[in-house]
């Protein structure tokens, strides 16, 4: 919790959360400009998390020692992320639900979080690869790509599944609700998240013995 | 032609048949209204199987590729993966936001959106490997020349 000792990081923590949380009740406003404000609102605080997310990313990894039991953490560090995401995603996307927001601004919106997130994830592997100590070695990073690429196959696999057996129940004409897509896609990301974890931790435990 | 663009082009060519074959029968369905628990089973019955033979002889091809091969191979897969997830998201939200989160969707949105992104993983996946493997040529044939 070194972060919160910074002066500047504390501001930022707080205003990102406050205009996170700020921009909620603002929803229940009607009216078009009641929507953007809302909009920007939520997206500015989701950008500022995340810029603090990466801050305090790149700290424990400056204090990090070379190769100690690396793969056995990120499997941990990882999932322990999915989890607290689907607590605080679960919140979030049910109010989005009942309060039945739409509109492009809003759409915007999200895909401006998500493309903030894609573009931490793209600065922190460019990072990676400038570490003069490189963080995983060559078995390792075998192991990792081939726990992915089993993460992967099952996300494929659940995706083709869930779209089967949903037509099939369902019914060709019939209709299903909207919040249920992204629900099973999440389900989908949290079963293939989960399966990596298991593969990664049993990789290490072979190791290990 | 080596057998790493064959295996590319090969992939392309049937996924593209497999979705000239499966769009009809899609539609067909739908326009049947086919519903019941009888269509799921046919459906695992025909897949599972489908499935499983098509996982074991790509595991037995797999075998024989060298490791630049595999390392060819998967990080394509891995860029594919990543680019079918990112597809599937960015529809479920646009649908999301665009139709509301209180509101019904048609089923066969389902299938549209997941046949479509794995289209678009697939030609990802084969540009991957073909302008990998031009890449390499390329460089062969320069340092040939030098």
């Amino acid at each position: 919790m070194n972060w919160l000792k910074d002066k500047t990081f504390r501001i930022l923590f707080l205003i990102g959360i406050a205009l996170f949380l700020g921009g909620m009740p603002l929803i229940f406003v009607s009216g078009i400009g009641s929507r953007i404000g809302p909009f920007i609102s939520m997206t500015g605080g989701g950008v500022i998390g995340i810029a603090i997310a990466l801050k305090m990313q790149s700290r424990s990894k400056a204090d990090r020692k070379p190769h100690e039991n690396n793969l056995k953490r990120k499997a941990w560090k990882e999932f322990l992320s999915l989890v607290a995401f689907s607590v605080f995603g679960f919140f979030i996307y049910g109010f989005l639900t009942y309060t039945d927001v739409k509109g492009i601004p809003m759409l915007i919106g999200c895909l401006v979080m998500v493309a903030s997130m894609g573009i931490g994830i793209v600065i922190s592997i460019f990072n990676k690869k400038k570490q003069p100590i490189p963080e995983f070695d060559e078995r390792e990073f075998y192991l990792l790509q081939r726990a992915a690429s089993i993460g992967s196959s099952c996300f494929m696999f659940y995706a083709v599944a869930a779209m089967l057996i949903a037509f099939s129940l369902i019914g060709g004409r019939g209709s299903v609700p909207m919040w249920s897509i992204p629900a099973a896609l999440y389900t989908g990301l949290l079963f293939s998240g989960t399966v990596q974890f298991l593969v990664l931790i049993h990789y290490t435990k072979e190791s290990d013995e | 032609m080596n057998r790493l663009q064959k295996k590319a082009w090969t992939e392309l060519i049937a996924v593209f048949v497999l979705i000239v074959i499966l769009i009809p029968c899609m539609l067909y369905l739908s326009a049947r209204n086919a519903q019941g628990l009888e269509y799921v089973v046919i459906s695992l019955i025909v897949g599972t199987p489908t499935a499983l033979v098509g996982y074991l002889i790509e595991m037995k091809k797999l075998k024989k590729y060298d490791e630049r091969e595999k390392a060819i191979l998967r990080k394509a897969f891995s860029v594919s993966a990543v680019v079918f997830i990112v597809y599937l998201i960015g529809f479920s939200l646009t649908s999301f936001f665009l139709v509301g989160g209180g509101q019904t969707i048609p089923v066969i949105f389902m299938p549209v959106m997941v046949f479509t992104g794995f289209v678009i993983g697939q030609c990802t996946q084969s540009f991957l490997i073909l302008f990998q493997c031009a890449k390499e040529e390329d460089e062969v044939t320069e340092g040939g020349i030098a």
